[in-house]
């Protein structure tokens, strides 16, 4: 089969560039919702369940055991969609840019058992524009997805702006999913490089 | 902003309340539990509602209760705006609890501009409600 054209390229890249957004867009609204409706109404059932738990006689301690246990239920599933909503959109990303978010993420990462994400950042990120900030933590967040061990290096300095994960073992994407950083990083400007266990995400200048 | 703690009951009858919450149910069980306790409570769904009613309002709300993330005008745009009013009216001083489910570096953001208004985090039991709103309203 012949090589595509460099204009077939060109629509190529600009089509995978239009799915990235579309996903993004997809992640987003999901997120929201889950925050905004389905949180609510967990907040609701909360406050609800809490209220049954003071109005039950004192005497029964089986069903006051049990609305207990569907109260906890209720908070871990409170948490639960919080992660999950965090997952797909950051709001900490879109408040506090990407230092903060990027930081919070390996945090959140390293709170789970087996699981240790050491993270460093030099320079400042607030000018950091929006569409920017997300790509380069979407490269993060997905390099990361299945790491048990890694340290994240985030730097912006002379207005080049710098991520760099350096993973224990060594770094082993799918074709796949490396074509799909790559593209995420074409989309934002930044050139993404594996070698053996480190990849980097790196944009020259960043306006 | 300083967290809810589990403060015990201070006496606090005839207060009143204003419960600015865009998610109606959640609203109505709030303002429920709160006359239950004694209050005297108002409902809004978002900030422009809870502001007109502000206004309106002659007797002194001692505290407000809003939710951060709302449509049109949000939690923090809105307690903005009651310190203003307060300041041009010459009212005394309104308590403010936010509510909210976000992440601990967003509430840092959002609360760093100001001192003295308390956090109640989503979810919350009505417990935690009712101490959260008498540690805010206890006499300084």
């Amino acid at each position: 089969m012949n090589a595509p054209a460099p204009k077939q390229k060109t629509n190529l890249a600009e089509l995978a560039r239009h799915i990235l957004e579309a996903q993004d867009n997809k992640s987003e609204k999901v997120a929201r919702l889950l925050h905004d409706d389905l949180g609510q109404q967990v907040a609701a059932i909360s406050i609800l369940l809490s209220t049954l738990k003071r109005r039950l006689p004192p005497g029964d301690l089986e069903i006051l055991e049990q609305v207990e246990r569907a109260l906890q239920k209720v908070v871990a599933l409170g948490d639960s969609l919080r992660m999950l909503s965090n997952e797909l959109h950051s709001s900490i990303l879109e408040y506090a840019g990407i230092g903060v978010a990027l930081r919070a993420h390996c945090s959140a990462l390293s709170s789970q058992p087996g699981i240790r994400i050491w993270f460093e950042s030099r320079g400042e990120f607030e000018d950091v524009p929006f569409p920017v900030a997300r790509g380069l933590f979407k490269i993060a967040q997905e390099t990361l997805r299945d790491l048990t061990a890694a340290s994240v290096r985030l730097s912006h300095s002379g207005g080049a702006l710098h991520l760099a994960i350096q993973s224990e073992p060594i770094l082993s994407l799918p074709p796949k999913e490396l074509a799909t950083l790559r593209q995420r990083g074409k989309s934002i400007g930044a050139t993404v490089r594996v070698k053996a266990s480190q990849l980097t995400a790196s944009i020259p200048r960043v306006c | 902003m300083s967290q809810c703690p589990s403060t015990p009951p201070v006496p606090s009858r005839s207060r009143t309340i204003l419960i600015v919450e865009d998610y109606k149910e959640l609203r109505n069980l709030i303002g429920e539990i709160l006359k239950e306790a004694g209050y005297q409570v108002s409902e809004a769904a978002n900030g422009e509602e809870g502001l007109s009613w502000l206004r309106e309002q002659r007797a002194d709300v001692n505290l407000v209760i809003t939710d951060l993330a709302m449509p049109g005008m949000d939690g923090h745009a809105f307690a903005e705006q009651i310190r203003a009013e307060q300041v041009r009216q010459a009212r005394p001083d309104i308590k403010i609890v936010f509510m909210s489910a976000d992440p601990d570096p967003v509430l840092e953001r959002v609360g760093a501009w100001e001192h003295g208004i308390r956090l109640l985090r989503k979810p919350f039991t009505d417990e935690e409600l009712i101490a959260c709103v008498r540690d805010a309203l206890k006499p300084e």
